[in-house]
């Protein structure tokens, strides 16, 4: 099966040397939305906004699919805000 | 009573991890070694078990890696368990017909296949040695009771640090791992499977773990770098494991 790589961008890269083995495009797609929420949802409590791409390449580092995750947090009482 | 002394060392990973959690008696020790079996080896990936088999033995852990798992209608599998030499992963089938999830090989793995009548013959002559299998069955069900803690509410640095730390201690009970490294011979894909993490987060959390200092995953060995940091990261506490007793 052909390795995919997906580098996430947070404000930084980070490139993924590992890769993952996917049967197919549809298997890229599916790995690339599976990875965000797992990241949002354990930095969640910690942040009111942050921005999450995936950007799945290649094995000759192609990019073929690009996903996006923001989280965005807002107060609407006058308490909550320090 | 004089038993024949049959192929001690093959039995010796079960001694060294029953007598991790209890103690031993010459004679159990001499029964367990007496008990017939067939060894017999897997492929990685290879299933030792199925879901819906009816066993009529039991298989004991000689060699390699193997894991309790489910797979979902969607392909995605889910390992509830690794077990390693010394480890009797489908004991259960001795008292329940039916196995109600897959064992299967992560590793190259050999196993020793032990029939289910002998092992009841054994019990019921021998109450300690079933004590001892009872304990080991109830320690068995608290790993899982901290697996599902886990999986269902630790963020995954603390979930893998967690599994690193369960996996050094049981381990090293049975002669395997020293000094705060050992060989964690399974892919990355078996670990994510084991952790309910994505490949590329599993990834990047082990790079943050390697970056804090705490353990790193090199060529299938994993080297804890600082034990002390890394169990509280985990919020690791080993009574689970009932450890009892030290590495023989």
């Amino acid at each position: 099966m052909p390795r995919y790589f997906f580098d996430i961008q947070d404000g930084g890269l980070q490139r993924d040397d590992e890769g993952v083995e996917c049967a197919g495009l549809d298997d890229v797609r599916a790995e690339a939305m599976r990875i965000l929420p797992d990241i949002i949802r354990e930095i969640a409590p910690s942040f009111e906004r942050t921005i999450y791409t995936v950007i799945a390449r290649d094995e000759q580092r192609r990019p073929v699919f690009t996903t996006t995750l923001s989280i965005v947090g807002l107060w609407l009482a006058d308490e909550g805000v320090a | 009573m004089t038993m024949p002394a049959a192929e001690p060392n093959r039995i010796a990973p079960l001694l060294r991890r029953l007598t991790s959690i209890a103690t031993l008696t010459q004679e159990e020790r001499a029964v367990l070694a007496a008990l017939p079996m067939t060894v017999q080896t897997f492929a990685p990936s290879q299933d030792i078990v199925r879901f819906g088999a009816h066993p009529t033995q039991s298989c004991l852990v000689l060699d390699g890696w193997a894991c309790r798992y489910y797979v979902l209608r969607g392909g995605e599998r889910q390992i509830v368990n690794a077990y390693i030499a010394g480890d009797l992963p489908d004991l259960q089938g001795l008292h329940l017909r039916r196995m109600d999830h897959s064992l299967g090989a992560l590793t190259q793995t050999t196993v020793a296949l032990i029939p289910h009548d002998s092992i009841r013959d054994m019990v019921v002559r021998f109450p300690g040695i079933a004590a001892v299998l009872w304990s080991y069955s109830l320690i068995d069900a608290a790993n899982l009771r901290e697996r599902i803690t886990s999986l269902g509410r630790r963020p995954a640095l603390s979930r893998i640090a967690h599994l690193f730390c369960e996996f050094y201690l049981r381990l090293r009970a049975v002669g395997l791992a020293d000094d705060l490294s050992y060989a964690l011979p399974v892919r990355q894909s078996d670990l994510s499977d084991m952790l309910g993490l994505t490949s590329v987060h599993l990834s990047r959390t082990l790079q943050e773990m390697r970056r804090r200092n705490l353990a790193s995953l090199t060529r299938r060995t994993l080297t804890i770098h600082d034990w002390d940091a890394l169990a509280r990261t985990a919020e690791f506490d080993e009574t689970y494991l009932h450890l009892e007793h030290s590495a023989a």
